[in-house]
């Protein structure tokens, strides 16, 4: 029914809409306010009272559309946006290939998120040109489509992609004992991947003597690493493990890359240190994201323990632990094995004559089995995050910014699933329930995120002249009871659940 | 060697077929072209309309079209009516050459069976008078399309267009890539200013939004038609009035999806593809002209339309000009219940319908 709804009332235009708060993306806040629309701009922001008939919602609040920094809407992970036929597919352009048409846009859309920039797959050491995209108004390609609902590319060229780690030597192999196929090649390790790197861009160096010398055949992948190393061109270096980003860092440090921000980064924050000092941005992937692709970590044995053997606060005589304050996960830890060791004696009591008690070694090996198996879940995926990202923290956000490392936060496929609990505003939500100040985090959705996409200045903010693209939330966005009620792109409604 | 006409006229008469060309080309009807005025019940015209006409045809061609033509020739009063021999719009010719993953030296016209009799009595049964031949599209750019009258021994028009593929299932390589789309649309990119297209155009294979919007960034301006071989729901959206060539109807809700696309103004030519089934044309048509309840549209896929696809200006069509490869039904070919009755090809008989029963 919602959906039907959605349908019907895309491609009406907006002309004015007021809210009690006024997010302008840039930290700026404004008190009761009205934004006035023309032609799918921004024509004027004036505090004060709406005009009649200005669309305007009790404790409503405006911020922004939302600008994933780091997405794979539209992109088939481990299938058909990349060429693995080679391994420097560095001229491939995201934007051909990728499916506008795809439901993750509309998914996006109803989460509030309005562009988004499209990174090519991992499957590749260089995985080719990235695109920025509006996430509605396209040409629909399917028949049975609503008109505009696909995405809109704004940038083919948007950065271009390399990928460190794991994920590009994977399913690389050496000649023995298989038949002939273009993945007999290298690279097939995390060093590899950094030599195939760096025999591309110092070819394209000696491409560039060549180029200045006289003629030569134009290579178009070449060209494309020359921008990147003229700084005309950003790099986005896929890197999970803090090794990897280090290995981010040097890499600069010999090209000379102006331009590069490391997405995903993982475990970035343990080299956030070093990422304030070369300057270099992050784009995080999602903190939390469907089980399947979760990065972060399971539960430990420690922590399982605790689970199993609550603290029995029921039982007199025992001082009630919560009464000292919060509990973290480490005091439950701490108390399970303190309960554990303990033992018996205060766990018999619970049990009744049926109940078979089970304990030590049995309970762990218990515990260890039937706990979600994240690892099992992943194996097999060619997009190996679990296993390269084992020290996540939903807190990086907070621990890059208080580095002083510029940051985004990204999606990556949390808009596959319409039912995601990691859509882009959870992201933000997540990083203030870890501690960023909450303006930030909205701007680490908005205008930072738009910043490190190359659209500075266009996109991410609400200013007088800019695409009209806004979310009016139902309450404060960075509340957990919030929801978008409208999404509004470039002057057209796209989602609306009032 | 009797006339076709002859046997129009004389429908239940047997006759000798002229099944070989190169015995129809020494005949008596090669020295003194024949001429006669077909008075059928009703013409199908290019529009795909069914008009009261008289056609006149002068050796291989139609000289005139119009109502109650006057000539010195003779007349011959033909009961139903009187079609352009169908079209197939692409026909892969068997054999494929996708060692390379570009064989744009290629030519179809190299690879057809002439004396495959069967196939050309299933195209006649069919009333499929012209084929236009495509080398096999396993390739990015497998060749050049060629085309050839169904019953003649030689190529009417070589070089009509260039086959490209950009369907992952066709053009996929484990060995020697590409591994997918944006590795075919590489190839094609680079292989596309050493094809000289010569005012001609490119046939190209698509399965997808991706490959179709991904193919129009890549050829620019250059003619081309798509040629869609499974469902068109996904991305018929993006086609608008296009020519497009369609073997089969494939998926869920493809009535629907037909009525939608023809109401956008899409414009279908019918092609046989791999199946090596002229039969099936006819069906795919009647389909078509049930779903969209335009028979004329569904006509044109079949004759005029199928024709332009292939870029030819000659067939397909009576009218003034083109040539007479003509095809006599008992009533509207799309009409289940119609029989074929006879089919000419360039002025001469192919082939007549066997009598269901003999007049004394």
């Amino acid at each position: 029914m919602i959906f039907t709804l959605l349908l019907l009332s895309i491609q009406n235009p907006v002309s004015v809409i007021a809210a009690d708060r006024i997010h302008l993306g840039d930290g700026q806040v404004l008190g009761p306010a009205f934004i006035t629309l023309e032609n799918g701009k921004v024509k004027s922001i004036e505090e004060g009272t709406p005009p009649q008939g200005a669309i305007h919602i009790a404790n409503a609040e405006l911020t922004p559309g939302l600008v994933d920094a780091y997405s794979f809407l539209g992109v088939n992970i481990g299938g058909y946006t990349v060429d693995e036929s080679r391994e420097s597919g560095a001229s491939q352009r995201l934007s051909e290939t990728a499916n506008l048409d795809h439901e993750a846009f509309q998914n996006a859309v109803r989460n509030g998120v309005t562009s988004a920039f499209l990174s090519p797959d991992s499957a590749n050491v260089f995985g080719g040109l990235a695109a920025f995209v509006k996430t509605s108004g396209g040409d629909s390609a399917h028949v049975f489509q609503k008109a505009g609902t696909s995405a809109r590319v704004l940038e083919n060229a948007a950065a271009l992609k390399i990928t460190l780690g794991n994920d590009a030597a994977n399913g690389n192999h050496s000649p023995w004992g298989r038949p002939f196929d273009y993945k007999t090649r290298r690279p097939t390790t995390r060093m590899g991947t950094v030599w195939e790197i760096r025999r591309q861009f110092y070819k394209a160096l000696d491409y560039k003597k060549a180029k200045l010398q006289g003629d030569v055949e134009t290579n178009a992948d070449l060209e494309v690493m020359l921008q990147v190393l003229d700084g005309r061109l950003p790099l986005r270096v896929q890197a999970r493990r803090s090794n990897d980003v280090q290995t981010a860092l040097r890499l600069k440090e010999e090209f000379g890359f102006t331009r590069m921000v490391v997405e995903e980064g993982t475990e970035a924050w343990r080299a956030r240190d070093l990422l304030a000092q070369a300057g270099v941005a992050v784009v995080t992937g999602p903190a939390y994201d469907d089980v399947t692709r979760s990065i972060a970590t399971g539960p430990t044995l420690k922590e399982l323990r605790a689970l199993a053997n609550p603290i029995p606060v029921c039982c007199e005589g025992l001082e009630d632990p919560t009464a000292a304050g919060d509990l973290t996960v480490e005091d439950l830890a701490a108390a399970g094995e303190h309960n554990d060791s303990q033992g018996d004696e205060h766990s018999h009591g619970h049990l009744d004559e049926h109940t078979v008690a089970i304990s030590g070694l049995a309970q762990d090996l218990l515990l260890a089995t039937t706990a979600p198996r994240y690892d099992a879940m992943l194996a097999g995926s060619s997009r190996n995050r679990r296993g390269e990202g084992d020290k996540a923290t939903p807190a990086m956000p907070f621990l890059l910014h208080q580095a002083g490392v510029y940051c985004a936060l990204g999606s990556a496929e949390a808009h596959d699933s319409a039912l995601s609990e990691a859509s882009l505003i959870h992201q933000a939500r997540t990083a203030v329930r870890w501690g960023l100040d909450p303006s930030l985090a909205l701007a680490m959705v908005t205008s930072q995120a738009a910043a490190l996409c190359g659209q500075a200045g266009k996109l991410g903010v609400i200013a007088k002249g800019l695409d009209a693209d806004l979310v009016l939330w139902s309450g404060d966005p960075l509340a957990g009871t919030s929801r978008p009620l409208l999404v509004i792109v470039e002057g057209q409604i796209a989602a609306d659940f009032r | 060697m009797l006339h076709l006409a002859l046997l129009f006229a004389t429908p239940f008469a047997i006759q000798t077929t002229p099944m070989e060309p190169g015995v129809a080309k020494t005949g008596p009807a090669e020295t003194t072209p024949a001429s006669w005025l077909l008075r059928p019940d009703g013409v199908i015209l290019p529009d795909g309309t069914v008009q009261n006409m008289d056609v006149l045809v002068v050796g291989d061609r139609i000289q005139a079209v119009g109502p109650d033509l006057e000539s010195d020739v003779p007349v011959l009063r033909l009961s139903g009516i009187l079609s352009p021999g169908f079209v197939d719009a692409f026909a892969r010719i068997s054999s494929a050459e996708n060692y390379r993953r570009t064989t744009p030296q290629l030519q179809a016209s190299d690879g057809i069976h002439w004396d495959d009799v069967d196939y050309q009595e299933a195209c006649w049964k069919a009333g499929v008078t012209g084929v236009h031949w495509i080398p096999q599209p396993s390739n990015v750019v497998s060749g050049w399309g060629t085309f050839s009258a169904v019953g003649e021994s030689h190529v009417r028009q070589s070089q009509t267009q260039a086959v490209v593929s950009l369907h992952p299932t066709q053009v996929v390589d484990d060995r020697l890539g590409p591994g997918s789309l944006p590795g075919a649309l590489e190839i094609l990119r680079a292989a596309l200013p050493t094809m000289n297209l010569k005012g001609t155009s490119l046939l190209a294979y698509v399965d997808s939004a991706e490959a179709v919007r991904s193919f129009r960034t890549v050829v620019g301006n250059t003619p081309h038609h798509f040629v869609v071989p499974g469902s068109l729901a996904s991305f018929g959206g993006l086609l608008g009035d296009q020519l497009v060539g369609l073997a089969s109807f494939e998926g869920a809700r493809q009535n629907e999806t037909m009525i939608r696309l023809h109401k956008r103004g899409l414009r279908f030519a019918l092609g046989t593809d791999g199946s090596r089934n002229p039969a099936g044309m006819r069906h795919l048509a009647m389909r078509l002209s049930r779903a969209t309840k335009d028979p004329a549209a569904a006509m044109r896929s079949l004759t005029s339309a199928a024709a332009e696809f292939a870029g030819l200006k000659d067939v397909g069509r009576v009218e003034s000009g083109a040539m007479a490869d003509l095809t006599l039904w008992s009533g509207h070919p799309l009409d289940p219940s119609s029989k074929l009755k006879a089919v000419m090809v360039g002025g001469k008989t192919m082939y007549r319908a066997t009598p269901v029963e003999t007049q004394p």
